[in-house]
C-alpha cells in the first residue's frame, strides 16, 4: 500500500510545444483524481507520463518517496485502463487477465484463484472470460480491461477516458461500478476525461486542464461552486458568467452563479435579489428544463428549472437569486 | 429462378479466366506427363497413355532432384523469412526518412529484371567478383571464397529476390498492430523480450503463415539463382524442367516433372499452417 503519488514540475514537450506546462500535484492513497480538459490539453499525456509510456522532459514522479521519473512501464507496477481497451486479441479474456500475473511468474493455481477472483469483482462471469475479446460486447471488453489492470493488485490505477466508447446508460452504469469498485479495492486512482458529469460524480478531487497547464484541483463541490477561473467555471457545466457589477457586488471582475440556483415563480419572491426578464427560450431536457432569458438590462442568463415553465416565451417573468449564491471568480481580481 | 442465379452470372468472367490460364494448362501439362517421350524426332509421341515418366522419376537422380529442391526451398524461405522480419521490426523503430531510405533500398531492385539482378550478383560473387578481389586486395584473405558456383550462391541469389517481399507485407502486418497494445503489455510488466514473444509476434502469426507459405511456393519453383549461381549437383525442378524441355526436348518429362512441381507445391503450403496451428492453440487457451 503506497501512501502518496507526487508529480513534480512535470513538464513533457512534443515538437517544441509544451503538451504538459509545469504540473505539480500530490494524490494521497486510496484518492479518486479526474483530471478534466477539452481534448487535445494534454490530459492523455500527463497520464502515460505516470504510466511510463512518456518520459518528462522536466521534472519528476514519486511514489512515496521514491523517484520513478526514469523507470520503465514494467517495472512502475501500475495499472493502466486504455481508451480503446488495448486487449490482446489473439488471447481469451482469461489470458488477457492473466497476463500480468505470468509476467510475474506466479504459480499457476494461484494465478488462476486471482483471475476468478478479480473478473467475479468486476461482474464477469465465467463464461464470458473464456471468449477472445472480439467476441465480447463494449462494456464487457471494458470490464476485462479493469480486471486486467487490478489482477495484480498495482500501487496505482490509470484509467484514460474508461467509458468514452460505450452509450450512455452503459457509461453512467460502469461509472458507478468503478467507482464502488475503486472504495472497494481502496485503490488510488487518476481519470482523465472530458465529461463533467462523470468527473463530478466519481472523483474525491477534480484537476482541470487547458493548454497542458493543470489550471485548479479542488473538491468537486468547491470546484463546481466557487471555481477560480473563467475557463474552469464553463468547463464543469451549463454556467452564467456576468460581469459583477450587474449584481452590484463589485465595480470590476466576473461573477459566476450556475443556472438552477436561479429562481422564478412563487420562489423568485423570497429571494434577496430581484429582475424581471423576457423568456427567449425553452429547452424541455426530460428531468429538467433550461430557459434562456434576456434582462430589461440586456443581460442573457440560462436558469434551469426542475418543471417545465407554465409562461409561453416571449412572456416576462421575475427572477430571485440570493445574494450568497452569487461567486466572484477571482482570477479577474488580478485585473483590479 | 433466374434471380438466384444472379450472384452466379456475374463470377462467370473470372471463372472463365481461371479456368483458361490455369485450369486448362493444368490439364494440358498433366496430359502430356502421360504421353511417350519422343523416339529419334519430335517432342512426344501422340496418342500414348503410360505411367513411364513418373515411374523413372523415382530413380536415385529423381529423387534426388526433390530433396534438393524441397530442402533449398526450405532454407531459402526460412532464411527469407528470418532476415525479412528482422528488417521489418528494425524498420518499424527507424525514423520516417530512413524508413524511405529503407523502402527505397527493398523496391529498386524489384523494378530490374531478375535475370540482370541474379548477373550483378554473378559479377559480385565470382572467384574474380568484386567481394572477393577487394578482400583479397584488403589482404583480408590469400584465396577467393566460393561464394558462387554452389549452393552458397544458390542461396543468396533467392533469398536476395524473396527477402524484399517478405520484408514489406511483414512490415504492413507489424503496422497494423496497435501500438497501444504493446504499450499495455510493457505496463502490465512485460520487458521488451516478453513483449514480441507473448504479442507480437503471435499477433503477426496469421501474416507470417501466408508470407511464408508464399515464399516456400516460390521457391519450390527457384531457378535464376540455381542456374546461374548453384552448381549442376543441387539443381532444381524448375532447372530439371527446362534442361529436359529445350535442351532435350523430352516434354512429356518436363510436363512430368512440372506436375510433381505443383504437386509439392501444394503439400508445401500446409507446413507453415501445421506449425503454426499448434502454436495458436497453445495460446489462446
Amino acid at each position: 500500500m503506497i501512501n502518496k503519488i507526487k508529480l513534480e514540475n512535470l513538464t513533457y514537450c512534443y515538437k517544441d510545444k509544451k503538451a504538459v506546462d509545469n504540473i505539480s500535484l500530490s494524490l494521497h492513497s486510496g484518492k479518486f483524481l479526474t483530471i478534466l480538459g477539452p481534448s487535445g490539453c494534454g490530459k492523455t499525456t500527463v497520464l502515460k507520463l505516470i504510466g511510463g509510456y512518456l518520459f518528462p522532459t522536466k521534472g519528476s514522479i514519486y511514489i512515496d518517496d521514491t523517484d520513478i521519473t526514469s523507470t520503465g512501464p514494467c517495472f512502475r507496477n501500475i495499472g493502466m485502463v486504455f481508451q480503446n481497451y488495448a486487449l490482446f486479441p489473439h488471447l481469451s479474456a482469461r489470458k488477457n487477465i492473466a497476463f500480468p500475473l505470468d509476467m510475474r511468474k506466479l504459480p499457476k493455481n494461484e494465478c488462476e484463484k486471482k483471475v476468478n477472483a478479480i473478473s467475479e469483482l468486476v461482474g464477469l462471469t465465467q463464461k464470458e472470460i473464456d471468449r477472445k475479446p472480439s467476441e465480447l460486447s463494449g462494456g464487457q471488453q471494458q470490464r476485462v480491461a479493469l480486471a486486467r489492470a487490478l489482477v495484480f493488485e498495482p500501487h496505482l490505477l490509470l484509467l484514460d477516458e474508461p467509458l468514452a466508447n460505450l452509450d450512455k446508460a452503459l457509461r453512467t452504469n460502469l461509472r458507478r461500478e468503478i467507482r464502488r469498485l475503486q472504495r472497494e479495492i481502496n485503490i488510488t486512482t487518476i481519470m482523465v476525461t472530458h465529461d463533467h458529469e462523470e468527473a463530478i460524480s466519481n472523483s474525491d478531487l477534480i484537476g482541470v486542464m487547458d493548454q497542458g497547464k493543470l489550471l485548479e484541483v479542488n473538491d468537486p463541490k468547491i470546484i463546481y461552486d466557487n471555481p477560480k477561473s473563467v475557463f474552469v467555471a464553463n468547463f464543469l457545466g451549463e454556467t452564467n458568467i456576468i460581469p459583477a457589477h450587474f449584481f452590484n457586488i463589485s465595480k470590476n471582475g466576473m461573477a459566476h452563479i450556475r443556472p438552477e440556483k436561479i429562481k422564478i415563480g412563487d420562489q423568485a419572491n423570497e429571494c434577496n435579489w430581484k429582475k424581471n426578464g423576457i423568456i427567449t427560450g425553452i429547452t424541455f431536457m426530460g428531468a429538467d428544463c433550461l430557459i434562456d432569458l434576456k434582462t430589461n438590462e440586456g443581460v442573457q442568463l440560462k436558469i434551469l428549472t426542475r418543471d417545465p415553465p407554465s409562461f409561453p416565451i416571449d412572456s416576462t417573468i421575475t427572477i430571485g437569486i440570493d445574494i450568497e449564491s452569487i461567486w466572484l471568480i477571482p482570477e479577474n481580481f488580478k485585473d483590479l | 429462378m433466374i434471380k438466384k442465379l444472379h450472384p452466379y452470372i456475374f463470377i462467370i468472367p473470372a471463372l472463365s479466366l481461371i479456368t483458361l490460364t490455369i485450369f486448362t494448362p493444368l490439364f494440358l501439362m498433366i496430359r502430356v506427363s502421360l504421353l511417350k517421350p519422343p523416339e529419334g524426332t519430335g517432342f512426344y509421341i501422340p496418342d500414348t497413355l503410360s505411367f513411364e515418366n513418373y515411374q523413372s522419376i523415382f530413380d536415385s537422380y529423381g529423387v534426388s532432384i526433390l530433396i534438393n529442391t524441397s530442402i533449398f526451398a526450405l532454407e531459402v524461405s526460412f532464411l527469407s523469412m528470418l532476415f525479412g522480419f528482422g528488417f521489418a521490426i528494425l524498420m518499424q523503430e527507424l525514423s520516417n526518412f530512413l524508413r524511405i531510405i529503407c523502402f527505397i533500398c527493398l523496391l529498386l531492385p524489384k523494378f530490374i529484371s531478375p535475370l540482370i539482378i541474379v548477373f550483378g550478383l554473378q559479377r559480385l560473387l565470382g572467384s574474380h567478383g568484386i567481394i572477393n578481389d577487394s578482400l583479397i586486395a584488403a589482404h583480408l584473405i590469400n584465396i577467393p571464397l566460393d561464394l558462387s558456383r554452389n549452393h552458397i550462391g544458390a542461396l543468396i541469389a533467392e533469398m536476395y529476390l524473396t527477402i524484399p517481399f517478405v520484408t514489406l507485407f511483414l512490415f504492413s502486418e507489424l503496422s497494423s498492430i496497435d501500438k497501444e497494445t504493446l504499450n499495455a503489455a510493457k505496463g502490465l510488466g512485460a520487458s521488451n523480450y516478453q513483449v514480441f514473444r507473448k504479442i507480437t509476434f503471435p499477433m503477426c502469426i496469421p501474416g507470417i503463415t501466408i508470407v511464408w507459405q508464399l515464399s516456400i511456393a516460390w521457391n519450390l519453383g527457384s531457378f535464376l539463382g540455381p542456374l546461374f549461381l548453384g552448381n549442376p549437383s543441387n539443381t532444381t525442378i524448375a532447372c530439371e524442367v527446362y534442361h529436359q524441355a529445350f535442351e532435350i526436348g523430352n516434354w512429356p518429362m518436363a510436363a512430368t516433372w512440372g506436375v510433381l512441381m505443383t504437386a509439392i507445391i501444394m503439400v508445401f503450403l500446409w507446413l507453415p499452417k501445421l506449425t503454426f496451428r499448434f502454436m495458436l492453440n497453445e495460446n489462446s487457451k
